[in-house]
């Protein structure tokens, strides 16, 4: 069954095509990697399918229902979200309290309940405690929890960046290069967490990420992006012996340094 | 740690909450009494301003505007429909919540300094409308003979508000009512929204957060706030006219809520406390009175960017959120 689907997809910045004609597929369950050259139209791409863009063409569908065009904020509660590029976070806010914002979405106490602390509301706020101490053991941010989000190390607001996006209980997250500016331990640890999250979890993962090395270890399938066309899509070898792919990244005339 | 000082907080609440209630009696000239009645309004004033300025992060430059449609709401409805100040209370707060929430609609698409200016704008047109709408608000001439709340008996207690100490109790209910309310919206879902738009509205966006809805909502409380303090005071002082609800009192209050303190409770309430008494006290120096008010507000805003709260919390709290573990 397809989680997201686009069709077409196309995005027009005045004369400049950043994404033209982009058919996709995200397979429930799977590990899916965007990759390309910088200025591809991932990023555009990630923001079509999030909401953050309309597309100039073209259609996106997320567990087939379409969602073109939609605000943000309706695209994630029907559980597609996404994190940011760059470090995206509530900086003066504590860990914790940046990943209950989290759960927003889940919350539903009434306006009367909460003026006079009623019992859905006191029910409520029990078994979120309870999840995001949970998600904090999940993703290593337990022992920061007190400590504001702008003091804690830029790894840890990566982690948080994704602590965030869980609490929503999405059915696709999609990260946009999560091991940006990460040291080889906290990658590793980044590619165990992306592993557990669609293991435990069974959230599908949509993955843009320049490190070849982590890319290829986890995806189940890349697709290939290149002056917002897509160029390939298969498997992690396919991929990596794919000769146009070969030319978009290193120019022509190495496909047989690649192949030899 | 917070379960021994728990004892020590409960201990200063009712040492507050004595001398609150024991001020008439200390203070019973008419004057003194006055200033602390002033100071309740402003509280109410700058605690519904912090919710959109300090918890939301949305500047708003035109909230003596709803504080001023409250007033001649409420000071309109009892004069011309002879209704009690029990009912055009309620009425103002409810007029101006709508009318709150159609601005905050159109108004809150803008950010940061366009926010702020447009906001402005607002406030000079509302004045505007008092000063010209004569056969309604009586133009520059301003309302006067606005009644006191009508007697009533509530559970067989017979009340009557007439003298300023009991416009203060009054006074206080409002303002403990107002705190209880804010605090139960700042700590729940609505709050937690509210201070995602603030920090990062793409984010807050990204995971699920309607942040238009919570910019509105935030809007239309403190404006509905306002409002129902536009109406106490123009109940108390029984004469209204637009130089009250100019654009320097919008700015007035926006200082008290900078100078106290953004993002809590008591800082807003420590800043429209001492800012309305600080001027009075500082009647005593004559001409240079302005003079030090505005160097005394320099002064505190570079020393105490967190505001007096802010800084007094981290002064009590030395080990509080602002260090990191580990």
């Amino acid at each position: 069954m397809s989680m997201l689907r686009s069709e077409n997809v196309s995005m027009y910045f005045g004369g400049l095509k950043a994404v033209e004609n982009v058919s996709l597929e995200v397979r429930e369950g799977e590990i899916l990697s965007l990759i390309g050259p910088n200025g591809a139209g991932k990023t555009t791409f990630f923001n079509l399918a999030s909401g953050f863009l309309t597309p100039t063409k073209g259609h996106v569908y997320f567990s087939d229902k379409e969602v073109t065009g939609l605000p943000p904020h309706v695209i994630a509660s029907m559980g597609l979200v996404r994190t940011f590029q760059k470090t995206n976070i509530f900086a003066e806010v504590s860990v914790e309290e940046s990943v209950r914002i989290g759960f927003n979405l889940h919350r539903r106490a009434s306006l009367g309940s909460i003026l006079t602390g009623g019992r859905a509301t006191r029910d409520e706020d029990g078994r979120i405690a309870g999840v995001l101490e949970e998600l904090l053991a999940f993703t290593g941010l337990a022992d920061w929890r007190k400590a504001l989000v702008k003091n804690i190390p830029y790894g840890k607001q990566r982690m948080l960046s994704i602590a965030i996006a869980l609490a929503t209980g999405p059915k696709l997250l999609m990260l946009d290069e999560p091991a940006t500016g990460l040291n080889p331990v906290e990658t590793k640890e980044l590619i165990d967490i992306i592993l557990r999250i669609r293991g435990d979890r069974g959230i599908t993962i949509l993955l843009i990420e320049h490190n070849m090395r982590l890319v290829v270890s986890i995806s189940d399938r890349m697709a290939v992006l290149s002056y917002g066309e897509k160029l390939a899509e298969g498997k992690p070898d396919e991929i990596s012996r794919n000769p146009a792919v070969i030319e978009a990244y290193l120019g022509k005339g190495f496909q047989n340094v690649s192949q030899g | 740690m917070t379960v021994k000082r728990k004892p020590y907080i409960l201990l200063c609440i009712i040492a507050v909450l004595a001398a609150l209630l024991g001020i008439p009696r200390l203070f019973s000239m008419d004057y003194y009494l006055h200033i602390f009645v002033m100071s309740e309004i402003y509280a109410v004033l700058a605690l519904s301003l912090s919710l959109l300025v300090g918890f939301t992060g949305q500047v708003s430059m035109g909230h003596a505007a709803f504080y001023g449609m409250g007033a001649y709401a409420s000071a309109i409805l009892s004069l011309r429909l002879g209704l009690s100040f029990w009912v055009t209370f309620w009425m103002a707060g409810l007029l101006v919540g709508t009318v709150a929430y159609l601005i905050g609609r159109l108004v809150l698409r803008l950010r940061g300094h366009v926010l702020a200016i447009t906001t402005a704008f607002f406030c000079v047109l509302v004045t505007v409308v008092m000063n010209n709408w004569i056969p309604v608000t009586n133009g520059p001439m301003g309302i006067t003979g606005v009644p006191s709340p009508s007697p009533f008996s509530l559970f067989g207690v017979h009340a009557v508000i007439e003298t300023r100490a009991q416009y203060y109790y009054l006074g206080l209910l409002f303002v403990a009512c107002v705190v209880y309310f804010l605090w139960r919206i700042e700590s729940s879902r609505i709050g937690d929204a509210m201070i995602a738009v603030r920090e990062n509205e793409e984010l807050a966006k990204s995971i699920g957060i309607d942040t238009m809805k919570s910019k509105v909502l935030a809007f239309t409380i403190s404006g509905a706030l306002a409002g129902l303090a536009g109406a106490f005071y123009a109940h108390y002082i029984h004469f209204i006219s637009p130089v009250t609800f100019t654009i320097n009192e919008s700015i007035n209050i926006l200082v008290m809520v900078i100078f106290g303190g953004m993002s809590t409770l008591f800082g807003p309430i420590l800043g429209a406390v001492c800012l309305t008494i600080l001027p009075e006290f500082l009647r005593m120096a004559g001409e240079l009175r302005l003079v030090i008010y505005g160097i005394a507000l320099i002064v505190f805003i570079i020393w105490m960017p967190m505001g007096i709260w802010g800084t007094i919390q981290r002064i009590l709290l030395p080990k509080g959120p602002e260090k990191t573990q580990g």
